[in-house]
C-alpha cells in the first residue's frame, strides 16, 4: 500500500491551480500591482482595473453582469451577509424564515444565531433521496416569510437540489431565494441569467481558487435590500467594506476563467473517477451508499457502515486524506447531522466516509483509496469484540 | 505531533500495530473476559486475562472504539502482564491518559477501560471465593 499522501478531499478545500497561482504572481510580483483598488490615483487605478476583470470572468462563468457581485472572504461570509443581511432588512415584515436541516454549518449556524434574535425558522427536513420536494417547500412558506435558503449541492453527500425548480415557488410567493453554491460554483454549469435565484454565495477555494476570498451574487440591489454586516468603508457597495484583497481577486477570477473552459471535461473525468471508486468498494459488507448516483454531484462518493467506528477509520486509511462522517474528535461527540437528516443511523453516520475528488485526481489515487478503504475496515472488524 | 494532529505517536504506534489485540484460550488456571459498552457513540471494549498462580500471565483485548481507547487498551494489557490481580485494581488510567495525551473531550471515552478492568477485577475475585 501506498506510504504517499493522496489527497481525496477536494469538498473541504481544492489545491491552488498552477495558472491560479501564476495569475496571482504576475499581480503582485511582475506587473507590480499593490495599490487599493478603491483608490483614484494611478496605483489604485490599476488595482481596480483587474479587480474589475476579475468580477467579469466570475461574472462570465455565472452568465450574469458583474456588477451583481460583491467580494466576500468566502462562502461562509456570503451566507452570513445574504441571511442576516436580508433577515434584518425586512424584519418589521416579518421574522420567518426557512432552510434545511442539512445546510451547511455556515447556513445552520447562521439561522440558529438568528433564532436566538426572535426570528423564527422553519426547519424543512430531506424527502426521498435527500431532496427538498417543491410542494414541502411551498407548504411551509408563510405571509411572513422573508426569505429561504437552500444549498445546491451538499458538501457531505453531493446530493443536488433542483434550485431552480424551489426558486420558482419562492419567487411566486415573493419570497426571497438564496441559494449556498459553495460547492457548486465552477464544478457544475450556474446560469443565473434567467434563475429565479436572488442570492447565491460562492467561494474561490473549492475551484482550485486562493482561500480566503469568496463571492455574493445579488440579482437586484434595489429588490433585496440587505444590511451589511460590518461598517467601515464604502466598498463593494457598502456591503462589504474593506480594502480588497487584490491578488486573491485576481486568483478568484482565473479560476473562474479554467472552470469555465474545463468544466464539461471535469464532470466527465469526475464521473469516470465516482464509478471506480464505487465499483471498487461496492462489494464491501453491509457499506451503504449516501445519496444515489443520479442525485449526486460525482465529485462526491460518501460511504457508510455501521459497524465500524468512524475515528478510526479514518486513522486506520492514513495517508488517504478524506473526510469522516463523524465529528466524535472533536468536541461535539455526534456524528454527521446531515447523514442522520438522510435517515441514517448514529452509527451509520458515525461510520461514513466522504471521498471527494478533482481536476488533478487520477485513477491510481482511487485505486489506493480502494485498497485502503478494504483493509481499514477488515482490520477494524478483526479488531472488534463479538456481537 | 504535527499542527492539528489528534494523536500522539504512542497512539499511532499502538493502534497500526497493537501486540495484545486477540483472545485467549483456557490455558491458564483462570481466564476471565469482561465487555463494556459505552451507549452514547457505541464504543465497545473486551478485555481478557490468563491467571496463574495469582498473577496475569497474558491480556488480550478486543475494540471497536475510537484510536485513543484502543491505545489505551493496548498500554493497559502491556502493563497488566506479570502484575497480580491487584493490578486490576490498582490500575492507573489518569498514567495512561497522559502517555496518550489524550485530550478532555476524550476522557470519558477512556473511562471504559476502567469499568473494563474494574468488571474483570470482580469477576476474578468471585470466582477465586467460589
Amino acid at each position: 500500500m501506498t506510504d504517499a499522501i493522496v489527497y481525496l478531499d477536494f469538498a473541504s478545500t481544492t489545491p491552488l491551480a498552477a495558472d491560479v497561482a501564476a495569475a496571482m504572481h504576475e499581480c503582485t510580483a511582475a506587473e507590480n500591482i499593490y495599490g487599493n483598488a478603491a483608490s483614484q490615483h494611478p496605483a489604485g487605478r490599476k488595482s481596480a482595473l483587474v479587480v474589475d476583470h476579475a468580477r467579469q470572468q466570475v461574472a462570465t462563468l455565472l452568465n450574469v453582469e458583474p456588477e451583481r457581485l460583491i467580494w466576500t472572504s468566502g462562502a461562509t461570509e456570503s451566507n452570513n451577509l445574504a441571511i442576516q443581511g436580508v433577515a434584518r432588512t425586512r424584519q418589521h415584515r416579518g421574522k420567518h424564515l426557512i432552510t434545511m436541516l442539512t445546510e451547511h454549518k455556515a447556513v445552520v449556524d447562521t439561522f440558529r444565531a438568528l433564532e436566538r434574535e426572535g426570528y423564527v425558522v422553519t426547519w424543512l427536513a430531506p424527502g426521498e433521496g435527500g431532496l427538498l420536494a417543491a410542494d414541502v417547500l411551498a407548504d411551509a412558506i408563510r405571509a411572513d416569510t422573508q426569505l429561504v435558503s437552500i444549498m445546491h449541492i451538499n458538501n457531505e453527500t453531493g446530493i443536488t437540489q433542483n434550485i431552480h425548480e424551489l426558486g420558482h415557488i419562492c419567487r411566486e410567493r415573493g419570497v426571497s431565494f438564496h441559494v449556498d453554491a459553495a460547492q457548486s460554483t465552477g464544478k457544475v454549469r450556474l446560469d443565473l441569467s434567467d434563475a429565479p435565484i436572488d442570492l447565491l454565495s460562492l467561494t474561490g477555494h473549492k475551484f482550485y481558487g486562493p482561500q480566503g476570498i469568496g463571492a455574493l451574487y445579488i440579482a437586484d440591489f434595489a429588490a433585496v435590500p440587505i444590511t451589511p454586516l460590518v461598517f467601515g468603508g464604502g466598498q463593494e457597495r457598502r456591503l462589504r467594506p474593506g480594502t480588497l484583497p487584490v491578488p486573491l481577486i485576481v486568483g478568484l477570477g482565473r479560476a473562474a476563467e479554467i472552470a469555465h473552459e474545463q468544466m464539461d471535461n471535469d464532470l466527465r473525468h469526475l464521473t469516470a473517477l465516482n464509478r471506480r471508486l464505487w465499483k471498487g468498494i461496492a462489494d464491501v459488507a453491509d457499506v451503504l451508499r449516501n445519496g444515489s448516483a443520479e442525485q449526486c454531484f460525482p465529485g462526491i462518493l460518501n460511504v457508510s457502515v455501521a459497524d465500524v467506528n468512524g475515528e478510526s477509520l479514518m486513522l486506520g486509511m492514513e495517508p488517504i486524506c478524506v473526510s469522516s462522517g463523524s465529528a466524535c474528535n472533536a468536541t461535539s461527540g455526534e456524528s454527521s447531522y446531515v447523514l442522520r437528516a438522510l435517515g441514517r443511523s448514529d452509527r451509520e453516520a458515525d461510520g461514513a466516509v466522504r471521498f471527494s475528488f478533482g481536476r488533478t485526481t487520477t485513477s491510481d489515487d482511487i485505486d489506493a483509496a480502494i485498497e485502503r478503504y478494504r483493509y481499514a475496515i477488515k482490520q477494524m472488524r478483526s479488531l472488534a469484540p463479538g456481537p | 505531533m504535527m499542527p492539528n494532529d489528534p494523536y500522539n505517536q504512542l497512539v499511532r504506534d499502538c493502534f497500526s500495530d497493537p501486540q495484545h489485540a486477540g483472545d485467549l484460550t483456557n490455558e491458564y488456571q483462570i481466564t476471565s473476559a469482561a465487555t463494556v459498552a459505552e451507549s452514547v457513540a457505541g464504543d465497545r471494549l473486551t478485555v481478557t486475562v490468563g491467571i496463574d498462580d495469582g498473577l496475569i500471565v497474558a491480556a488480550r483485548f478486543r475494540a471497536d472504539a475510537c484510536p485513543h481507547l484502543i491505545a489505551a487498551a493496548e498500554l493497559a494489557c502491556t502493563d497488566l502482564e506479570n502484575q497480580t490481580i491487584g493490578g486490576l485494581r490498582d490500575f492507573d488510567s489518569h498514567k495512561i491518559m497522559r502517555r496518550l495525551s489524550v485530550p478532555p473531550e476524550k476522557i470519558g471515552k477512556i473511562l471504559v477501560l476502567e469499568d473494563v478492568l474494574t468488571t474483570l477485577a470482580q469477576q476474578i475475585e468471585q470466582s477465586i471465593q467460589e
